[in-house]
């Protein structure tokens, strides 16, 4: 699978072309903080299982656990790992003091197209929007607000927010023009200006028919349909600059994969961006059996992150600082693995999982939420982090109030029932 | 009942209209199907196009939109002539596909011992868009057939190309693309539920055990989504206690709530079990001897719902015979068509169609029929006085999915969009299925509702291409015109045939008489390209303009 890469000799061109320097305009002025905060979603597919990391502290012969695996202490961190997974402990080391850690997280489900959308909007309503979208929709008028690059995505009442990417560079070329030109058939494009004027005239139109519609679905529908024709013009400015594919060689690690968001978040095109990491080779963490890969997969895992970790930390934000200053970075999985292994050497679906944040607005070092007997998440104070019997039964609706009050918008409004992790979130 | 009278004119070739009464759900007076309080039906020509493109996937003609706008009652006959096109068939496939999501494209499957496929890679692609379209083609040809829904569950055959005839064992009737086929390994005789496409989508683990099968025939087959309810061990003792997963799953109250009735279900799948599921012979081939492993490993005998079954062709009649088979058509349908998700509040309407569905021995043509005449069918525009929430609930404009865009353009203008011979807008490895909203069954589940920036992309460039497409064909001596017939390239914004030529394209692409301003903005959209571009690139643009009008991408 190729990925689309913004080449950054482009969008450093594309810094000059007067169309993005008057969307940018705005931009550069802001103060870094939360309404400034963006958010990089790396989502392991399959299902991890947390005892290989996340449960240090794990007191119970019930459960299986990774007989190399060792509880070892790192940048404020203690954490399982082997030296199977070297990458484990070199990044906690480098970067365990901006990462922070969710355990015992329940997702109330145990397939995984079900704990997907619980994972990523907190319930089961298909009607719901992603955490990504969310944000984005709510925060900024970016030109491309949600980047998905690969991996799973759900929206439905904004839809509008929404920029996929394709496998094989499909955006690259639809912003290039090139898409009809590498069809079967070959065909031309407008020109610029004759793009524009065609776009004057349907800007024309819709208006004429926001009047006709003046309430209801399709007011809605034609204001989407209005702004993404404002969009449009601004899109297209990344078109004269896209590098197709991946490397040379045909692949490209989960680091190279994100360098699109990256360039992204750098030129304050995004507020959002998902990628899939579907661990070592790509077999996704799915492991039914051969529980053993998920160490391989943690290490392919972490060695990506630091590398992600290092390209948001060189590169410049809009704001002014490094893009780690304005970039959060949320890692998680759809669910955790069962407590025991099953008759194949492997682990079943489980609905206790956990999560990392790391970077902008993080409190660095904080460790949220644990594990009881019986793999099960232990209540914990949202304030303190700490696990207490009175405490609250985290879900995937605690992570997404956590994300939504570190993008600096109101939980209550766009996660009712769910109150922030606040032991995460940086004073 | 009204929609009865479909059969009595679904076999005419030239649609004649004005079937007696009005079929326009705000004037209906049809007991249990009222008028809708919350928005105004869409005008006859709206309608129209709106009925053909979901029943045939192109546009209704000029001659008909006119038809109609004389006498609105034609909607009708044109309505039941559709039920009978050779489209239709294709169309439900697309349909069904967004709610099946069988067209994953990638099967957890090994390919090379597949002679034909390891001999040309290039086969993969296309054996594996034909295995996610089995189930879904026995569907649509049921349907079309006018046969019970109930032999989606009970027919002893299912539909197979050429390609899968050639790698399953699989006997097909003779005839170029999809036919009736069946599998030569003595499986039983169960519809859908005995095709290797629908468990090669939804596959099973040992430790699964069928479970998860079992979910998708109840969310599809019965609408009972076991996926989407919620657990929560914590709340289980048993399980939080350490206890083996499966005795828990058994003896556990809490599992039970759900167990008691998949796993009965679960067993009688066994015939379909794979020692390894990496083996063609294993995956492929249906295993008798392997049937009555279900009530072993599972600990329970084979049932539905309480009622014992033996075998999958037992298990496919006590479907049939459940009263949530016949309402899950119904919603099913209903759901396709209306663009949205049946709710409680549409409990009176769905009765309706469901007893007329029943009455009608559960044919999909009359239902289709009688789905077109509700008044959620044909909402056009919120009512000024209705509230707001009734008014968001119902979609007026209705993305077109892409791959009817897809279609429709291609009827309009010739113009078919491919990528190695791909249709690009229903594809992802190398086309725009996704990016243009559609459902790819996997990462994707639902259709994009509403207007987005990588859509609009792809509407672009797929209305540019026709467009020139149109232009080298109509006006530079390409082929024989058929849209641009009114004009050539020496016409000048002044003569009338212009402004006739551009009426006739606002008519025919978007179904509505263009308004005055509407008429001067696309002269002055012609006028400013010409003077810069020439006229050929002039035309490109009104065509291209027209099909990205909001008009034309919604229904």
């Amino acid at each position: 699978m190729r990925p689309v890469h913004i080449s950054r000799r482009g969008l450093c061109r594309l810094l000059g072309g007067a169309a993005l320097a008057h969307a940018l305009g705005s931009r550069t002025a802001r103060a870094t903080g939360a309404d400034a905060r963006r958010f990089l979603f790396v989502f392991a597919n399959g299902g991890w299982d947390p005892t290989f990391l996340f449960t240090p502290d794990l007191d119970d012969p019930g459960v299986w656990t990774d007989p190399d695996g060792q509880v070892e202490e790192a940048g404020g961190h203690r954490f399982v790992t082997s030296s199977q997974r070297p990458a484990v402990r070199a990044f906690f080391e480098k970067w365990g003091p901006q990462v922070a850690l969710l355990n015992g997280i329940e997702v109330r489900s145990v397939t995984h197209e079900a704990c997907r959308r619980i994972a990523l909007t907190g319930g089961t309503d298909p009607l719901a929007d992603d955490w990504p979208a969310l944000i984005a929709a709510n925060r900024g008028d970016d030109i491309l607000p949600d980047l998905v690059l690969s991996g799973p995505a759900f929206t439905a009442r904004h839809t509008g927010v929404v920029t996929r990417a394709g496998p094989d560079g499909q955006l690259s070329r639809l912003l290039q023009g090139t898409a009809v030109q590498d069809g079967d058939l070959q065909a031309a494009t407008l020109s610029p200006q004759a793009t524009a004027a065609v776009e004057a005239f349907l800007g024309q139109e819709t208006e004429r028919l926001q009047a006709r519609h003046a309430h209801g679905q399709a007011t809605t529908w034609l204001d989407d349909h209005a702004a993404t024709l404002q969009n449009l013009d601004r899109v297209r400015v990344l078109g004269q600059d896209l590098v197709l594919g991946g490397r040379a060689d045909g692949w490209a690690d989960v680091r190279d994969r994100v360098q699109p968001a990256v360039d992204a978040f750098a030129q304050g095109l995004s507020r959002a961006a998902v990628v899939e990491h579907l661990g070592e080779w790509d077999v996704g963490w799915d492991t039914h059996s051969g529980i053993r890969r998920q160490s391989d997969h943690f290490q392919t895992l972490f060695h990506d992150l630091d590398g992600i970790m290092e390209d948001l930390a060189r590169t410049p934000g809009p704001a002014g600082g490094t893009l780690l200053d304005e970039v959060t970075v949320v890692v998680m999985s759809e669910m955790g693995r069962a407590p025991g292994l099953n008759a194949v050497g492997g682990k079943d679906h489980w609905t206790f999982t956990s999560a990392m944040l790391m970077g902008a607005g993080v409190r660095g070092g904080a460790v949220a939420g644990g594990y009881g007997a019986g793999l099960v998440g232990a209540p914990t104070d949202l304030v303190t982090g700490r696990v207490d019997a009175a405490g609250t039964r985290l879900t995937s609706a605690h992570l997404g109030a956590t994300l939504i009050a570190l993008a600096g918008l109101d939980p209550s409004r766009l996660v009712p029932g769910a109150a922030p992790v606040s032991a995460l979130i940086s004073p | 009942m009204r929609t009865g009278l479909l059969f009595l004119v679904a076999v005419a070739c030239v649609p004649e209209p004005g079937l007696p009464g009005s079929r326009n759900a705000a004037d209906s007076g049809r007991p249990g199907i009222t008028p809708s309080t919350a928005t105004e039906p869409l005008s006859a020509p709206r309608l129209l196009r709106r009925i053909s493109l979901d029943l045939r996937g192109v546009l209704p003609s000029p001659e008909a939109l006119d038809r109609v706008e004389a006498d609105p009652e034609a909607v009708w006959s044109y309505r039941d002539a559709w039920l009978s096109d050779p489209l239709l068939e294709a169309r439900l496939v697309q349909l069904l596909a967004e709610r099946w999501h069988t067209r994953v494209d990638q099967f957890l499957v090994q390919y090379l011992d597949y002679q034909a496929l390891a001999d040309d890679p290039r086969q993969l692609i296309r054996f594996e868009r034909s295995v996610g379209e089995e189930p879904l083609r026995l569907l649509a040809r049921i349907a079309v057939s006018d046969r019970p829904w109930t032999d989606v569950v009970t027919t002893d055959h299912t539909m197979a190309d050429a390609r899968l005839a050639s790698i399953w064992p699989l006997e097909k009737e003779d005839g170029d693309g999809w036919q009736v086929a069946r599998y030569t390994d003595g499986r039983p005789a169960a519809g859908v539920l005995s095709t290797n496409g629908l468990w090669w989508r939804y596959y099973t683990t040992r430790s699964n055990a069928n479970r998860a099968r079992v979910a998708a025939l109840s969310r599809l087959l019965v609408c009972e989504d076991y996926a989407a309810r919620t657990i929560t061990f914590a709340e289980d003792d048993a399980l939080a206690a350490g206890e083996g997963l499966e005795d828990a799953l058994r003896q556990s109250p809490y599992c039970q709530g759900c167990h008691a009735a998949l796993d009965p279900v679960a067993a009688t799948l066994y015939g379909f079990w794979s020692a390894n599921e990496y083996q063609t012979d294993e995956i492929d081939t249906y295993h008798p001897a392997r049937e009555p492993l279900g009530a072993d490993v599972l600990g329970v005998e084979p049932a539905w719902f309480g009622d014992p079954v033996a075998g999958l062709q037992e298990l496919g009649e006590h479907i049939s015979a459940d009263p949530r088979f016949s309402s899950c058509g119904v919603e099913t349908f209903a759901s396709l068509l209306w663009r949205r998700d049946v709710t409680s509040s549409d409990r009176d309407e769905l009765s309706t169609l469901q007893a007329a569905f029943e009455e009608g021995g559960m044919r999909v043509l009359p239902l289709l029929a009688a789905i077109t005449e509700t008044s959620t069918y044909q909402a056009g525009r919120a009512r000024s006085d209705a509230g707001e929430a009734a008014a968001t609930r119902e979609p007026v404009l209705r993305s077109v999915p892409p791959y009817t865009l897809h279609t429709a353009i291609q009827d309009l203008t010739g113009f078919r969009w491919t990528m190695d011979g791909l249709d690009a807008l229903d594809d992802d490895l190398l086309g725009y299925r996704n990016l243009a909203g559609g459902v790819d069954g996997r990462a994707v589940t639902r259709p994009q509702s509403g207007p987005g920036t990588t859509r609009a992309l792809v509407v672009q460039r797929l209305a540019e291409a026709a467009a020139w497409h149109v232009v080298a064909r109509d006006l530079e001596g390409g082929g024989t015109p058929e849209l641009l017939t009114g004009v050539d390239l020496e016409t000048t914004a002044t003569d009338p045939a212009l402004t006739s030529q551009l009426d006739a394209l606002h008519w025919h692409l978007l179904a509505e008489r263009p308004t005055e301003e509407t008429r001067q903005a696309l002269i002055g959209l012609w006028s400013a390209v010409e003077a810069s571009e020439g006229p050929a690139t002039a035309w490109a643009a009104v065509l291209t303009a027209l099909l990205r009008h909001p008009l034309f991408e919604s229904a």
